[in-house]
């Protein structure tokens, strides 16, 4: 008989259908006389089951980051000509090297004199450094590459090959570790970047070496003072860090016939990232991808001045139409919601205290932290009071207390926060609490809002001499929420032990929606939000309305059962906000064709008769409520203007600006100078500048767009 | 149909990005799970799979198109496993173990224990012990089993990625059962004795 253990090996195999079928033959034989074998087989499964046990992991929210920012560098690279053009330069260069070795070796030969010798030498060795260097950045980094960064990138692949031999045919070309800065990070770039940036441009392009390798050390630190007046605006990316932003494709909403789709439905939507994120890149001297151009979120960032509403109606609905600027065939719609300022929302005073010590300089720490605030900072009103605190090596004040409507002044003071230095948390707490209380409203909402990652580590930092502090301010009325960022948040439970004395909540947030969803929705619903799930939608008549497009909401649209559907999730409205929605409409009695699906054969289709142009019906709860509540109003065809005018007409600039950024196929006779003549025609008061900034924005794509029929300057 | 492995790279050979999605889709996980399984420590193992996709990209053409993608992907994480012990070894890895000497866990989500019912204690327990014990096995024991009962590959397949004969897989795998039966006692008396 066959031992035990060999046959052990088999079963092995057997179990796993890997054995032959002599094998087999002889397995099956032996487990039928032998218990103990059998009993061997058994556990093989067991171990199976237990193995299956250890559970499988997904992915964290980092690791998906870095795939994605991968998988960006290799669609890159696949349409890129750099690749080509690369492996063509690559043999030249790598050919011209050995020249230079070989010249350096038969100099080295052949000079008598000590000083070529050492010449040489020197050559050789920093040869050997940069490889050195080369190789210690490979390890961390992920390197993605824009078009932008190409000719860049070129000229540094240039220098290296000049020095080191081979190591670098599949590696890429690594001036800095790259962060990873998703776009949504980077809408709101700390500006210490942006002098930096255009100050060393030129140097770059006078290709001193000495300036390459500084740029690739991060930058000069010396010249951060100064340079805010040079350069307000953010600017996308450092040096030597490469464009990995990604965007989700829009499909642009198509014009639908009103015969087959009567019903159009969407959520609103309060959002106003995308436009900051065109003008950050506008004011790069870059167009946008048309992808970043989201057309409601362009047109809901600006404030229109809609009745406001009456009674319990927590919002006004305004609807206007008039010819549309771009087509003269179609006519513009447009409704508007007003948001109420509740009377009984007391005024806030809140104190931003916000760590920026060396530990926060992290993708998820710092920069989410000024995305997350600047998400909310959308949201005040001139009820509140903001003031930002910092805390790192020495705590110091950023901002002032500042009403909340000046939003941009608030904003820009985020936007210059860096994180260095170690954690001086308690005089940090000290000095926000001073403000907090310097600034205090009797009978409103004192808060010191703290953003950390927990780690205090300088000065006076026992948990109970804080947290004896924090419970004093708070009989005083100054109340503490504590923000948690970034991961292997070691210092839980303190931060934990400070929200609770301060009467305060402890939040954690890992990502941008979670920050949204605390910051905006959760901390905001107790101050800000008056409505949510805000369904629109718009039933039109066929006899008045031949078609209709939606512009803008793409990523809103809702199916049409939705909207009497109250699960179904949609955008909440806040305290004194507006949304504006736009549709292109074709009248009934245009010759446009846009239907090719023939008539029904054994339906008919009844219309009945009616003046009316079409129904807007709106759905909401209140924030604490579960049921909606429904609001209707007809239109009638009478009232269509001439041309918009007002806040409809700088609305209409606004989309039409859309348009021509996504350079639509719909985008008829648009053209920029259209939109500057009508948004300087509708400026209005323009109290914080907005207005007047986006016709600079708009006077800027103008010369910056050079597509073929954008209606921008063609150069060629 | 959907699409097999091969199709989509040699698609994405030809410039398809949309192919190369579905193989970051439909391969993260797995990698990420093998990895984490060879490494036992979570930081590691995601730190391999973007190197490992990373590689995917970069030697994209070096793919043979004979071969089976799910062999070659497993092959390159192997190796990129490989390094990153190598490279471990090199380091002291003070810095990464906690006082009782145990590896870090991942930290991102640590579980709150006190509310678990007892037989979701002892589950966590028993995970706890499959888990060391996968930890403890010889490193390429380790990586035939894990391949083996995690990945399903066959032993063509594993004889390719560890780059070695049939006869020693069959050993590899039956040696590291061998070695589990004796790290894991408790789950195999279980119900013997029916």
């Amino acid at each position: 008989m066959t031992d035990h253990n060999t046959i052990k090996e088999l079963l092995c195999a057997y179990y796993d259908g890997e054995a032959t079928a002599e094998e087999e033959m002889l397995i099956k034989n032996h487990i039928k006389e032998c218990r103990e074998c059998s009993l061997e087989y058994k556990n093989f499964s067991k171990i199976s089951q237990s193995l299956k046990l250890y559970p499988e992991e997904n992915p964290s929210p980092d690791l998906e980051y870095k795939l994605s920012s991968n998988q960006q560098e290799g669609k890159m690279q696949n349409t890129n000509v750099k690749s080509k053009l690369d492996s063509i330069l690559k043999p030249i260069l790598a050919g011209e090297f050995i020249i230079i070795i070989a010249a350096v070796i038969l100099i080295g030969h052949l000079a008598t004199t000590e000083g070529l010798k050492k010449l040489a030498s020197g050559r050789l060795k920093s040869a050997a450094d940069d490889i050195g260097q080369q190789y210690s950045l490979k390890n961390n980094t992920i390197v993605a590459k824009s078009s932008t960064a190409d000719s860049r990138s070129r000229q540094q692949e240039y220098k290296k090959l000049n020095v080191t031999q081979n190591s670098h045919i599949n590696s890429q070309p690594s001036s800095q570790a790259v962060q990873y800065e998703p776009y949504y990070l980077q809408s709101s770039y700390p500006m210490t970047t942006d002098g930096r940036q255009d100050m060393l441009q030129e140097k770059y392009l006078n290709k001193s070496s000495t300036d390459i390798s500084r740029a690739a050390m991060g930058g000069y630190p010396g010249i951060e003072a100064g340079y805010e007046s040079i350069m307000p605006q953010p600017y996308p990316m450092t040096v030597g860090q490469f464009n990995t932003e990604e965007y989700s494709t829009i499909i642009e909403n198509e014009f639908l016939t009103v015969s087959e789709n009567p019903l159009s439905t969407f959520s609103i939507d309060v959002d106003t990232a995308s436009y900051s994120n065109v003008r950050r890149y506008i004011n790069a001297s870059q167009l946008p991808p048309v992808d970043a151009v989201r057309i409601e979120e362009m047109i809901n960032y600006f404030n229109y001045d809609y009745p406001n509403p009456e009674g319990d109606m927590p919002f006004s609905i305004t609807t206007k139409a008039a010819k549309c600027p771009w087509n003269k065939e179609h006519d513009l719609f447009l409704i508007g919601l007003q948001g109420k300022v509740p009377e009984e929302v007391p005024p806030s005073n809140l104190v931003f205290l916000i760590d920026t010590s060396g530990s926060m300089n992290q993708p998820n720490k710092l920069p989410l932290l000024i995305s997350a605030f600047s998400m909310m900072v959308n949201q005040l009103t001139d009820k509140e009071r903001v003031a930002i605190v910092t805390y790192a090596g020495s705590a110091g004040k950023v901002l002032d207390s500042t009403k909340g409507d000046d939003k941009q002044t608030i904003l820009d003071s985020l936007n210059r926060l860096y994180a260095g230095g170690s954690t001086a948390g308690n005089a940090g707490v000290q000095l926000a609490y001073k403000i907090a209380k310097d600034n205090f409203i009797k009978g409103g909402n004192n808060r010191v809002i703290l953003a950390t990652d927990g780690d205090f580590n300088v000065g006076v930092s026992s948990t109970s001499e804080l947290t004896k502090m924090i419970e004093e301010k708070r009989k005083e009325g100054v109340f503490l929420t504590i923000l948690g960022f970034g991961d292997g948040n070691y210092k839980d439970g303190r931060m934990q032990e400070l929200a609770d004395k301060g009467n305060g909540n402890y939040y954690y947030i890992d990502t941008l929606k979670e920050a949204k969803k605390v910051l905006v929705s959760e901390l905001g619903s107790t101050l800000f939000t008056i409505a949510k799930d805000v369904k629109i939608q718009v039933e039109f008549n066929p006899a008045q309305v031949k078609a209709y497009k939606l512009i803008g909401y793409e990523s809103r649209m809702l199916k049409k059962e939705d909207f009497n559907d109250d699960t179904k999730d949609a955008g909440e409205l806040g305290a004194g906000h507006t949304v504006t929605a736009i549709y292109e409409i074709v009248r009934g009695n245009s010759n446009e064709e846009f239907t090719k699906v023939d008539d029904l054969k054994y339906q008919e289709k009844k219309i009945i008769k009616s003046d009316e142009m079409m129904t807007v019906k709106l759905r909401y709860k209140d924030p604490d409520g579960d049921t909606s509540k429904l609001i209707q109003e007809t239109i009638g065809s009478q009232d269509i203007k001439e041309e918009p005018a007002g806040d409809f007409k700088f609305a209409s600039a606004v989309a039409e600006y859309g348009l021509l950024l996504r350079n639509s196929k719909f985008k008829g006779t648009a053209s920029y100078q259209n939109v500057l003549k009508s948004a300087k025609e509708s400026k209005g008061e323009d109290k914080f500048g907005y207005r007047e900034e986006f016709i600079q924005l708009v006077d800027t794509t103008n010369t910056l767009d050079s597509r073929s029929s954008s209606g921008g300057i063609n150069f060629k | 149909m959907e699409k097999s492995d091969e199709q989509l790279i040699f698609e994405y050979q030809d410039g398809s990005t949309k192919s190369l999605e579905e193989l970051f889709e439909r391969f993260k996980r797995r990698i990420l799970n093998f990895a984490l399984r060879i490494l036992g420590n979570r930081a590691d193992a995601e730190d391999v799979t973007s190197e490992v996709f990373l590689a995917l990209q970069t030697k994209k053409q070096l793919f043979n198109p004979k071969a089976k993608f799910s062999t070659w992907l497993f092959t390159i994480a192997r190796n990129q496993c490989l390094d990153k012990i190598r490279n471990k070894k090199k380091m002291i890895s003070m810095w990464f173990t906690r006082n009782d000497g145990s590896r870090e866990e991942k930290e991102w989500e640590i579980p709150d224990k006190q509310n678990l019912a007892p037989q979701e204690l002892e589950r966590e327990e028993t995970i706890r012990q499959v888990k060391k014990a996968i930890e403890n096995l010889p490193l390429e024991q380790r990586e035939a089993l894990v391949l083996r009962e995690y990945q399903d590959f066959s032993y063509s397949q594993i004889s390719e990625v560890l780059s070695c004969s049939l006869e020693q897989v069959k050993i590899l795998i039956f040696r590291a059962r061998e070695n589990l039966k004796s790290t894991l006692p408790s789950i195999l008396s279980e119900g013997n004795n029916d």
